[in-house]
């Protein structure tokens, strides 16, 4: 395998380990990161959280990456674990972005 | 009997004293204005209905008690009571002083007002003082006490605050319930209403405000936090307070909502109005003071049940302000309005609904009324289950892991001891069977785990980000609501917070409601503690509950007597006298105080010496100087009709 | 396919109705209806009254038999199901219902015509048609309502609603609906429309992906199992799997091209994987599917994919914005969209 693909799939394992260990020890969520997949859904279904797990999983993204989540754009991003694992990535893009 | 209001007083935003409330209520003059008794500069919102710092109230003792004695002696001056040993105290508040000691305020008022009745504290979050003024009702129709003072108080804290702006509940502009402007105002305040019999009223001279018609409690059991979208719950409470006072649904001429302003409660309790009211809720005036008091918190619930009255004094409904276009599905007559409308009511209610689902209503009617017929002997009351635990893992055995998350330590022994004694009771968990269910809950304060991780997230993150799921945990009616839900339990529902007797109280107040009132066949009395390091004494935990059933002949256990009285002698002799028996004829089991678990946990243990063969009867009381005595009879059967 | 896209536009910006033949309605009577429940599903059967829960049913080897609904309302227990047809599920029910002994299984279809109304103002119609009322219907609730059974639930990443109405009243409640529903723009939706929307928005499809011999890990289904249940059907393989891992997964993905389905997944000339579905989205201008990649190429949000030369790229579902994410009952109306849209 390629360096750069390798890396790649790294980076996002590693985010996607640290989303899911988030959620399970913010939500308390009385299972482990191997019965979590990563489309399960959030709401309504697969995880079936709440309005009240939606604010505790920006403010525990947001303390754990260092990003801004809730700055009033639409929060599309709340629906699987990976889409919230897509939203960290490109957050912390944009900021890596910024500062150069 | 009928139970009249002789007096009624307030303190909150719109003013010192109910008068000053009135004018400004007819003034269309909103109490709703930035909030500078504390910092709000960390908040995008910074609105609130709140007491400005300039007023009158006692600066020497703490805020939220200046607030309860300023309204309560109020109502006891405008009754016209010149004695206080004969008043007992129903009070809802949802803070009390602080987390810690919900009942304190109770303790200060009955102190500095010299009353010498029992004293209970009810705890159900923005329904508290809801649910007192029933439990007011209540003793007065039983003849508990001669007058009882009844209401809330609660004081906005800034982790309140911040509480409901991490729920993203607050509003930008002041509130306007059933409106298109979404969210609430936090307000705070106190309120209280003297309630006694007619012929009391009659033989003091005094001319009634209004009569206290009926009440209704029952529980949503649908959500730990959002309010059951189809109304259900909502509508239960309002259609059994109807029923409660004899009336039908048309009569009734105005409703107070709840109407907070956010969206989910705001279009459930519509929902819920619209299928008890049918097509004559397109003709009820449907109004909301929040829009004048802000969400007073547990005060909520009396503060608008004196708005109510003193409009129908005025025969005017009092209007919702900040009214400028419907919401899709909200009432057809909001009284959108800056002032009052003219418009004469005969009957009014009530309604107001706590975080958990755990809703009430109160009826309201003219004091020239006519006299509802109500039931003249007791139900017997047979206990069908009883449980207590030391373990909250219990629940484990009964509950799939993924429908507990989030529950605290208080909330899993609570659901432990509820899911043993349904089982024991041989009933199916969320069957027809519990949905009929009520649950009476004492608890002393909400679960220190609970408060301690609201306390942290607050020290991480400040106040403009603490944790929005510890702070909805922090109602001390948490644990009931949770319950509800857990097991199907949509009867009446309530939790209080009145001391080391909690227990006790609640189970007493349980077999009152069954055996005299019809909303209920069923209802479980428990009591719960989490251990806490504040505490200077060492002592077991758990929780503990039994469940009673209405008119259960072949029950082998009976509840034979009962008694709530302001000590624990009295009440242990009342409910004696009730039997005609004497100290001699029972096996006394006195309950040492502390913690306030340790009443049903005496009552479980004489259940199974019964079971076990023992003679009894048992008569269980608390020995607390706590704020009411307690007492019960149990025997294997029912020898002596109370 | 013009008929298709009428259909998925409607789903996706309005609202669409569809008969739906393939759904499989059984209602449960006794008193050990909910145990055999309980016996054959591998999820928690612990539900509140008006509710309703997403499971599977499991073959002995752990892969699906059927894709389910189950639902309480007082006493009485429903099941919805896609995959075998009715009379194949009730056998399988009654085989596997242990020593319950104590029901009885009616067959809804007989009785009961099932329609579908999906769409962002789907919850719109219907509260016209049934009373608003349905507006204060959760999602995954069950109420009865006018004769009429009501499940809220969908596959299509939008509003969804199942009506159960009596079979002799169907053809009045199909005139109510097309009579009510023009005012949405209602239109017809085929079973592609709504299997193009399911892909979009990862629903699982019995009888595509699930025609692989593939088990809930694989396909990303755990959250339709219990955590801690020990026994029903399937239970040893799911445990025997859940013990020795999987290594691979069902992913979703984009391509500009039409693909065929099992055609390689390549990257850096090997192939890691194979493509289970796929259908044209109109909303996106491109294809949108589900690969078996095998780890550690399975995850989303990787564009180093190739697939008979075109490039692929794996992606968190759903694949389109759904406008019902947008659009609350609280303050939405179809006929205010422009207005509400503009602002």
């Amino acid at each position: 395998m390629q360096s750069e693909l390798k890396e790649k799939i790294e980076q996002r394992e590693n985010t996607y380990n640290r989303v899911t260990e988030l959620l399970i020890s913010y939500l308390a969520l009385d299972i482990s990161s191997e019965q979590l997949d990563p489309d399960t859904p959030l709401f309504g279904v697969g995880l079936e959280f709440d309005s009240i797990d939606a604010i505790e999983i920006i403010i525990s993204l947001e303390s754990e990456f260092e990003i801004v989540l809730d700055d009033g754009e639409s929060a599309s991003f709340l629906r699987t674990i990976n889409s919230l694992v897509d939203e960290v990535m490109r957050r912390k893009e944009v900021e890596l972005d910024e500062r150069n | 009997m009928k139970v009249v209001i002789t007096g009624v007083g307030a303190y909150c935003a719109l003013g010192e004293n109910t008068e000053m409330l009135w004018k400004a209520i007819e003034k269309g003059q909103s109490g709703i204005a930035p909030i500078n008794h504390f910092n709000v500069d960390a908040f995008d919102i910074q609105l609130g209905a709140v007491i400005s710092s300039s007023s009158a109230c006692d600066t020497d003792v703490q805020t939220a008690v200046a607030y309860g004695r300023a309204a309560a002696a109020e109502a006891l001056e405008n009754a016209g009571i010149v004695d206080p040993s004969r008043v007992a105290l129903v009070l809802g508040t949802c803070n009390g002083l602080g987390r810690k000691e919900i009942h304190a305020i109770s303790v200060d008022l009955v102190n500095f007002l010299k009353l010498g009745g029992p004293s209970i504290t009810v705890s159900t979050a923005c329904a508290s003082s809801t649910h007192a003024i029933g439990l007011a009702v209540d003793m007065v129709r039983r003849g508990v006490v001669e007058y009882v003072l009844t209401g809330g108080v609660d004081q906005l804290y800034p982790e309140i605050f911040a509480g409901f702006h991490s729920l993203g509940l607050l509003s930008k502009t002041p509130c306007a319930p059933f409106s298109t402007v979404i969210g609430t105002t936090l307000g705070e305040g106190a309120a209280f209403l003297l309630l006694e019999s007619e012929s009391s009223a009659n033989a003091r001279d005094v001319v009634p405000l209004a009569e206290c018609m009926g009440y209704g409690f029952s529980a949503d059991a649908f959500h730990d936090t959002t309010p059951d979208p189809s109304g259900f719950g909502i509508a239960s409470a309002l259609s059994t307070a109807v029923a409660d006072a004899g009336l039908i649904p048309e009569s009734i001429d105005y409703l107070n909502a709840h109407g907070t302003g956010t969206a989910p409660n705001d279009a459930a309790e519509w929902r819920g109005i619209q299928s008890v009211f049918g097509d004559y809720a397109g003709q009820l005036p449907v109004s909301s003071s929040k829009s004048f008091l802000g969400h007073a918190q547990g005060a909520a619930g009396a503060l608008e049940a004196v708005v109510t009255l003193l409009a129908m004094t005025h025969s005017v409904v009092p209007p919702t302000l900040n009214f400028t276009e419907p919401r899709p599905n909200s009432p057809t007559d909001p009284v959108a309005s800056g002032k009052p409308r003219a418009h004469v009511t005969q009957h009014t209610v009530c309604a107001n609904a706590a975080f958990g689902g755990l809703n009430a209503a109160v009826v309201f009617g003219q004091p020239n009324g006519e006299l509802v017929p109500r039931r003249k002997l007791p139900r017997p009351i047979g206990l069908i289950g009883a449980s207590m635990v030391k373990d909250c893992h219990q629940i484990h055995q009964y509950v799939p892991r993924s429908e507990l998350r989030g529950l605290d330590p208080t909330a899993r022994f609570l659901a432990s001891a509820v899911a043993n004694t349904l089982t024991d009771a041989r009933l199916r968990l969320r069957s027809l069977d519990c949905e009929g269910i009520g649950l009476f809950v004492g608890q002393n304060r909400p679960s220190v785990e609970s408060l301690q991780a609201f306390q942290k997230s607050v020290e991480a993150r400040g106040f403009a980000q603490p944790s929005a799921s510890a702070f909805t945990r922090m109602a001390c009616s948490y644990a009931t609501g949770a319950c509800c839900r857990l097991f199907g339990l949509k009867g009446p529902a309530t939790t209080l917070s009145t001391g080391p007797d909690s227990g006790l109280t609640a189970l007493v107040l349980a077999a009152d409601h069954l055996a005299w009132r019809d909303d209920v066949s069923a209802l479980l009395a428990a009591a719960v503690d989490e251990p806490c390091e504040w505490d200077d004494f060492d002592y077991d935990h758990g929780a503990a509950s039994v469940l009673l059933k209405a008119g259960a002949s072949d029950a082998p256990i009976h509840l034979v007597s009962w008694a709530l009285a302001t000590d624990c002698e009295s009440a242990v002799e009342r409910a004696l006298a009730k039997i005609s028996r004497n100290r001699e004829e029972v096996v006394p089991i006195v309950v040492p105080g502390p913690p306030t678990v340790t009443g049903l946990w005496a009552v479980t243990a004489a259940v199974n010496a019964l079971k076990q063969g023992e003679q009894g009867p048992f008569l269980i009381s608390n020995r607390a100087d706590g704020a009411a005595g307690a007492a019960i009879i149990l025997q294997m059967e029912n020898r002596h009709a109370i | 396919m013009k008929g298709t896209e009428v259909g998925y536009n409607a789903i996706r910006n309005s609202v669409a109705f569809t008969e739906e033949s393939d759904l499989c309605c059984l209602q449960l009577t006794g008193k050990q209806a909910f145990d055999v429940f309980d016996t054959v599903c591998p999820c928690d059967v612990f539900l509140q009254d008006g509710q309703m829960k997403y499971t599977l049913l499991l073959n002995e080897d752990g892969t699906p038999f059927a894709d389910i609904y189950v639902c309480r309302k007082g006493e009485d227990a429903y099941l919805l199901g896609y995959g075998p047809n009715v009379d194949t599920l009730i056998d399988w029910i009654t085989e596997h219902s242990a020593e319950n002994t104590d029901f009885s299984i009616i067959d809804l279809s007989k009785t009961y015509a099932p329609l579908a109304l999906d769409g962002p103002y789907a919850w719109e119609l219907c509260a016209e048609v049934l009373g608003p009322d349905i507006l204060g219907l959760p999602y995954l609730g069950m109420k009865v309502s006018d004769e009429v059974l009501v499940f809220r639930a969908g596959q299509t990443g939008e509003y969804g609603y199942h009506l159960l109405v009596p079979t002799d009243q169907k053809n009045a409640w199909l005139e109510k609906l097309h009579t009510a529903g023009s005012a949405f723009e209602m239109a017809h939706a085929n079973e592609a429309a709504r299997a193009q929307c399911a892909l979009e928005n990862f629903f699982f499809d019995i009888n595509r992906e699930g025609q692989y011999g593939l088990t809930p890990f694989e396909l990303q289904l755990q959250w339709r199992l219990s955590a801690q249940k020990a026994a029903y059907p399937g239970a040893e393989a799911i445990r025997t799997r859940r013990q020795s891992g999987w290594t691979r997964r069902l992913t979703c993905f984009s391509t500009p091209d039409p693909v065929k389905v099992d055609t390689a997944v390549v990257c850096d000339d090997e192939v890691v994987g194979h493509i289970l579905a796929i259908g044209y989205s109109p909303v996106r201008g491109d294809y949108v599917g589900k690969a078996l990649l095998r780890r550690p190429y399975w995850h989303a949000g990787l564009d180093v994919f190739q697939v008979q030369g075109c490039p692929l790229k794996t992606l968190s579902p759903p694949a389109v914005d759904n406008l019902s994410w947008n659009i609350s009952p609280y303050n939405d109306s179809f006929h205010t969209r422009e207005k509400e849209n503009g602002s």
